[in-house]
């Protein structure tokens, strides 16, 4: 069984909880870098591993506080290999991109983000 | 010798609600500082979670622009360095930033920027998923998705310039512009503001400066914010500056007349000249102070060390004869700490207003 991948936050960068057992599939807080590559490095690698056996079904979240352009950049990488899993290895797959109430421009980079991969997701306004 | 830098940075700064300009050390906690400060400031019924968070992202966008190109950094013979600059005025919010480029890089970098400035929405909307999509896109953001995001983030043209300073290295000047209110149609402020301040800034040898309402801006970002430039001084040193900065900046928000709209605007800044801390503050106050705060500060000027400590105690023992403005001890406090005499400058700013500017040396 693939172990979980745990990343605690720091002021630039996001906390990530991926548990293949559990099915959970979280990113969130902040995700600013300026190296995004480094950053994002072990969640690639991760879900590289992961695109080998994956759930059936999988709900993944991201729920960021900030992020930047790159950031983005990154996001639609992860959101190509759940394409893959869910083309490939027919997994059911569901992105739930959580944005700010009010922030039009985070909730447009939900919809940019379902257009640039060809996936459905979920818009859902954050919780405090 | 009158120090006036904090007098023209006003001028220069009028309009300003709110100002923040930083030429010093830059790393990644000077935007966490930026950004507090600008959280303090946000505070108006017309300040959404949406508009908040906007401006968070132009600010790492654009702060992050020098970051990238910043491991140029200065050369010898370049006495500027890079500029990153917080402005807010009645209608608009404007975020600049100054750096060192190449001068090979130049020609695409004003590719980029002319593209993105002469697309339609649509148009930029498609290049910017075509972009997304793009695998081969190099880490260092060298596709301009930054740039496209500012642009759509904020329905406005970028201002940029570039200028020469050698034959491989120019100075490139970045704004952007957040309307406050979609219906402001006063003109922008250009990047020629943007210069003029860099060389006030430089002339006077600070690296911070801002401009704001005491009252409500948290102290505290700025304090740590000259904390991170304190390098290799002393203790003991540090700990002067300090403590003349809180008292400063304690001076405005106590004695700063309140603005119509009832700020107590004032303005702040801090340079660093060959081991020497300069501390600036300036705010408005009513004329009619004017004579007593100058006799003040000029008997405070004329005491040698061993008699301000005396007065100092004697102060600290029985308070002032006249509480109508003093009522501490901060004054004496920043003389004894400056090791020149107090400079202060007043000058008439409007009716009824004089500007009165205080600079300290540690």
């Amino acid at each position: 069984m693939l172990e979980r991948l745990y990343i605690e936050a720091t002021e630039t960068t996001p906390r990530v909880f991926f548990d293949k057992e559990e099915s959970k599939f979280i990113i969130s807080g902040r995700s600013l870098p300026e190296d995004t590559e480094s950053v994002y490095e072990p969640i690639m690698d991760w879900l590289n591993e992961f695109e080998q056996d994956p759930n059936p079904e999988i709900e993944f979240e991201i729920n960021f506080d900030y992020y930047n352009s790159t950031s983005l950049k990154k996001v639609v990488d992860i959101l190509v290999i759940l394409k893959r899993i869910e083309t490939e290895k027919n997994s059911k797959v569901v992105v739930v991109w959580y944005y700010e109430d009010g922030d039009e421009s985070s909730y447009e980079n939900g919809e940019d983000l379902c257009y640039a991969v060809d996936l459905p997701i979920k818009l859902k306004v954050r919780e405090e | 010798m009158q120090d006036t830098t904090n007098n023209s940075l006003f001028e220069e700064l009028k309009d300003d609600t709110l100002s923040f300009i930083y030429l010093g050390k830059f790393d990644n906690t000077v935007l966490g500082f930026a950004t507090e400060i600008l959280k303090g400031h946000m505070t108006q019924a017309d300040d959404t979670e949406g508009k908040k968070n906007k401006m968070s992202f132009l600010m790492i966008e654009s702060f992050q622009n020098i970051l990238r190109y910043g491991v140029l950094g200065r050369e010898e013979n370049e006495t500027s360095g890079e500029i990153f600059m917080v402005r807010k005025t009645k209608g608009s919010y404007y975020i600049t930033t100054g750096n060192f480029v190449e001068n090979a890089n130049i020609g695409p970098t004003r590719e980029k920027l002319e593209r993105v400035n002469s697309l339609t929405p649509e148009e930029l909307k498609k290049l910017f998923l075509e972009t997304l999509q793009n695998k081969k896109i190099s880490q260092q953001g060298g596709a301009g998705l930054g740039f496209m995001e500012m642009v759509r983030k904020t329905k406005e043209k970028l201002d940029f310039d570039f200028v020469k300073i050698s034959d491989t290295r120019s100075f490139f000047y970045f704004q952007i512009r957040l309307k406050n209110t979609e219906a402001d149609n006063s003109p922008a402020l250009g990047i020629d503001g943007a210069k003029r301040i860099k060389t006030l800034m430089e002339n006077g040898k600070r690296f911070i400066a801002m401009k704001g309402d005491f009252n409500r801006s948290a102290v505290n970002p700025i304090l740590s914010m000259a904390e991170n430039n304190f390098g290799e001084n002393s203790i003991v040193k540090q700990k002067k500056v300090y403590h003349i900065l809180v008292e400063m900046l304690q001076n405005i928000a106590k004695h700063a007349k309140p603005t119509e709209e009832g700020y107590h605007l004032g303005l702040f800044s801090m340079g660093l000249d060959k081991d020497v801390y300069t501390v600036s503050a300036t705010n408005g106050i009513e004329p009619a102070k004017k004579v007593k705060l100058e006799n003040y500060i000029k008997s405070l000027n004329d005491k040698n060390k061993t008699e301000l400590d005396e007065y100092y105690k004697v102060i600290l023992r029985n308070g002032h004869d006249d509480k109508t403005i003093f009522s501490g001890l901060g004054l004496i406090d920043i003389a004894r700490d400056s090791i020149v005499k107090i400079d202060y400058a007043f000058q008439e700013y409007k009716e009824n207003l004089h500007l009165f500017s205080l600079t300290a040396k540690v």
